[in-house]
């Protein structure tokens, strides 16, 4: 999962490894890697499925998604988001969610472009490392196909904080 | 008890302990508050929304959840006072003072708890989040081998038991366990934990034929017996069974159960099945399956590489053999075959035309051709073929994918296929079709825009692989790294609205100049030449914050710098 070129990306959240080894144990399917020719790394995904069933909430959620500066350009943001939102179909999803820095404007656009739109604000999500002052967070969404009224995209009318997320 | 609840109480904000009054909540929430303090504050409000009874309790705040331990050992302290046998009052102080450094002291407490053998609840948890946070997970098989002891049939406990062989890694233990866990109840995924531990076993297994002739086969007639028997329930108990056969070398038979009704429940992974059955056939050499398989795939998606690499395998394999199809049966069990180097040659031009009708076309057809070529090439038969010199496919390649920055990778696989007097020759032709503009000011062509700048960074970096600028001279070699910088600061033109955490378009001219003074440093011995390369780098770094590779190189730099001066310090001559 720790790719040297796209982790060095500032934008790139680098955890450790028991939270990497987390993923890979429960959610391996979702684990996907891309490779070039020869033999680099172009980039990947890290996902999980969660939520109540009953309440419409079970949900396929991205966790990390990176490409390497070097293979940008190709479609493979959109390619890895693609595959993700596939197994969550398979899963019976109702709904995509992620996560991503409201200052992250090149992101936000690349997700909006990819179908998802913001669904809640949440309040100083991202703990920030060097005494500069917490990050809010979109949470977005792309509802799937067993969401037939896209009622799981609906936008909350004001933000949250991270204590108050299922 | 209200003491018990005082000192409960010391888990909670004030309006929840007020309410709670159940002994056994309110201590378990206790000990879950240590680990999973979160948890155990909406514990809280779940059990305090069932018991609404008053409660005489006097209210502190949450001390060891906090953080405040000296608190969380006074309270507990208080409490053994009035009753000096309370184990958990006894636990929770020793996890006050192990947090507080007080590690001798902590142990002592805890193992007088301990050698009770308590079969508690919220002992157990409470001496299993101690010896966690003291790096002693052996001590919690402990624990629990003691309670299972006392308490047999209790399903929880052997769980618990289970778990802590697994952070020990005492497979056989753990397989011992799981086992007497089915034994109380009889649920599959304790059944195949027991499964799971003899598989790793026989990975740990020092004797390789231990492996092979006892653990593994046990393994597999474990899950056999489950198979007839129609128990198999969880895609993960399949996973199980074909990794035991692969394991096993039982290829034939991991590929029944994958193509059969088994298979079936491999759904979570996308191409799963596909994946597997791939590898079964490379495996048991079964090229027309592998063929006709990547052929499927490809059809799916073509530019999946590593289905390219299967189907060229796979059809020089059949030529080899001079394998031809049944005259009346399918081809094989995936579907048509392609057995000829013909059919082969058709199947990527189709790709290739498939794709030039895209607006985005993908790599991987185009690609593949040169794949192919290099495979002709290997058996001495590229000639008959025709399919182009690799020169004018990369030529065509360059053309199609030039500003994109992995151009340059993709062509670094193929250039072994160019003889080396064509290289200056290459370049040449490349860089004829890239739109440069020479203006008033520079007599060096310049781009115009940032395709055109990618493109001409794609072809430096070819000639600087393909060793043009190695052959260069000292004097040749510095007017190149003057005109890179110029290109350079040329380029920053275009990042002008560039974020902070982007990297600027023209990074790769800094990086290949500094690439190149460092090889007069090392190479040739130009001192000079390091700290243009400190200078530069710290230019780019100014431009582009976020350049890792500006950064790694200043840190190799300079830490070489330093072991220079180590060495000028320490002789005394100086040199």
């Amino acid at each position: 999962g720790f790719s040297p070129r796209s982790n060095l990306d500032p934008l790139t959240e680098t955890y450790g490894i028991p939270f990497y080894l987390q993923y890979l144990a429960h959610w391996p399917e979702y684990f996907i890697v891309a490779e070039a020719p020869g033999g680099e790394l172009m980039g990947y995904i890290m996902g999980k499925a969660e939520g109540s069933v009953a309440r419409e909430e079970w949900h396929g959620h991205v966790t990390a998604l990176s490409v390497a500066p070097e293979f940008r350009r190709l479609g493979l943001a959109a390619k890895l988001m693609e595959l993700l939102e596939e197994i969550s179909e398979k899963k019976g999803g109702f709904f995509v969610d992620l996560f991503v820095r409201v200052s992250n404007q090149v992101a936000v656009n690349m997700y909006k472009q990819l179908g998802y739109s913001v669904y809640r604000t949440v309040l100083e999500y991202y703990s920030a490392s060097n005494g500069e002052p917490d990050e809010d967070a979109y949470d977005m969404r792309k509802a799937l196909s067993r969401d037939s009224e896209k009622k799981s995209i609906i936008p909350l009318p004001h933000p949250v904080r991270p204590e108050d997320i299922e | 008890m209200p003491f018990v609840l005082e000192s409960a109480a010391f888990l909670f904000p004030t309006s929840e302990a007020r309410q709670c009054s159940c002994w056994h909540k309110t201590v378990s929430l206790l000990v879950l508050s240590f680990s999973h303090p979160h948890r155990a504050r909406q514990g809280a409000r779940q059990s305090c929304k069932l018991q609404r009874k008053p409660s005489s309790v006097r209210l502190r705040p949450n001390y060891l959840d906090n953080g405040n331990n000296k608190m969380a050992i006074q309270q507990a302290d208080k409490l053994l006072k009035k009753h000096k046998d309370l184990h958990c009052a006894k636990v929770l102080k020793a996890i006050g003072l192990q947090r507080t450094g007080k590690q001798e002291e902590a142990y002592t407490l805890a193992q007088e708890v301990a050698a009770l053998e308590p079969t508690d609840d919220n002992s157990l948890q409470a001496l299993t989040i101690l010896y966690r946070e003291m790096h002693r997970p052996e001590l919690v098989t402990k624990l629990y081998e003691a309670a299972v002891k006392k308490v047999p049939n209790s399903e929880e406990y052997h769980s618990h038991l289970f778990m802590a062989y697994a952070r020990v890694g005492e497979y056989k233990k753990m397989q011992q366990a799981g086992m007497a866990l089915y034994k109380i109840v009889p649920k599959n995924p304790y059944y195949f934990w027991s499964v799971m531990s003899l598989i790793m076993q026989s990975i740990s297994a020092q004797d390789e034929n231990l492996s092979k002739t006892m653990f593994l086969p046990l393994a597999e007639r474990m899950v056999e017996k489950m198979v007839k028997e129609d128990k198999i329930e969880a895609e993960a108990e399949v996973e199980l069974y074909y990794m035991i056969l692969e394991r096993l070398e039982k290829y034939r038979e991991a590929l029944d159960v994958v193509r059969g009704k088994l298979g079936e429940k491999l759904t979570s992974e996308l191409q799963s099945r596909e994946n597997k059955c791939m590898a079964m056939y490379k495996k048991l050499c079964r090229w027309p399956e592998c063929n006709a398989l990547s052929r499927r795939l490809l059809l799916k998606n073509s530019d999946d590489w590593q289905f390219y690499i299967t189907y060229f395998d796979s059809v020089f394999q059949l030529i080899d053999e001079s394998w031809t199809p049944p005259l009346e049966e399918e081809h094989s069990l995936e579907g048509e075959v392609h057995y000829s180097i013909e059919q082969a040659v058709k199947f990527i031009e189709d790709r290739i035309t498939e794709e030039s009708k895209s607006s985005r076309p993908l790599r991987g057809p185009y690609l593949a051709k040169l794949e192919l070529i290099r495979r002709l090439r290997h058996r001495g038969c590229n000639d008959e073929h025709k399919l182009g010199d690799p020169e004018e496919l990369m030529f065509q390649y360059f053309r199609k994918f030039g500003d994109k920055p992995c151009c340059f990778t993709d062509l670094k696989v193929f250039v072994d296929l160019l003889p080396a007097s064509q290289y200056t020759k290459f370049i040449s032709q490349l860089l004829e079709v890239i739109p440069l503009s020479a203006t008033a000011e520079s007599e060096i062509a310049l781009p115009d825009d940032i395709k055109a700048l990618q493109q001409h960074l794609c072809v430096v970096q070819l000639s600087r692989l393909l060793g043009i600028y190695h052959a260069m001279d000292k004097k040749q070699k510095l007017t190149v790294v003057q005109e890179l910088m110029l290109r350079y600061r040329h380029g920053l033109e275009f990042g002008k609205s560039c974020l902070k955490t982007e990297l600027q378009f023209s990074d790769y001219y800094c990086l290949l100049a500094v690439h190149l003074l460092l090889d007069l440093w090392l190479e040739e011995g130009e001192e000079t030449a390091v700290w243009q390369c400190l200078t530069l780098l710290e230019e780019g770094l100014s431009h582009s914050p976020s350049n890792a590779q500006f950064k790694l190189l200043l840190i190799r730099i300079y830490c070489r710098l330093a072991l220079m001066q180590n060495t000028y310090s320490t002789t005394p001559s100086g040199g």
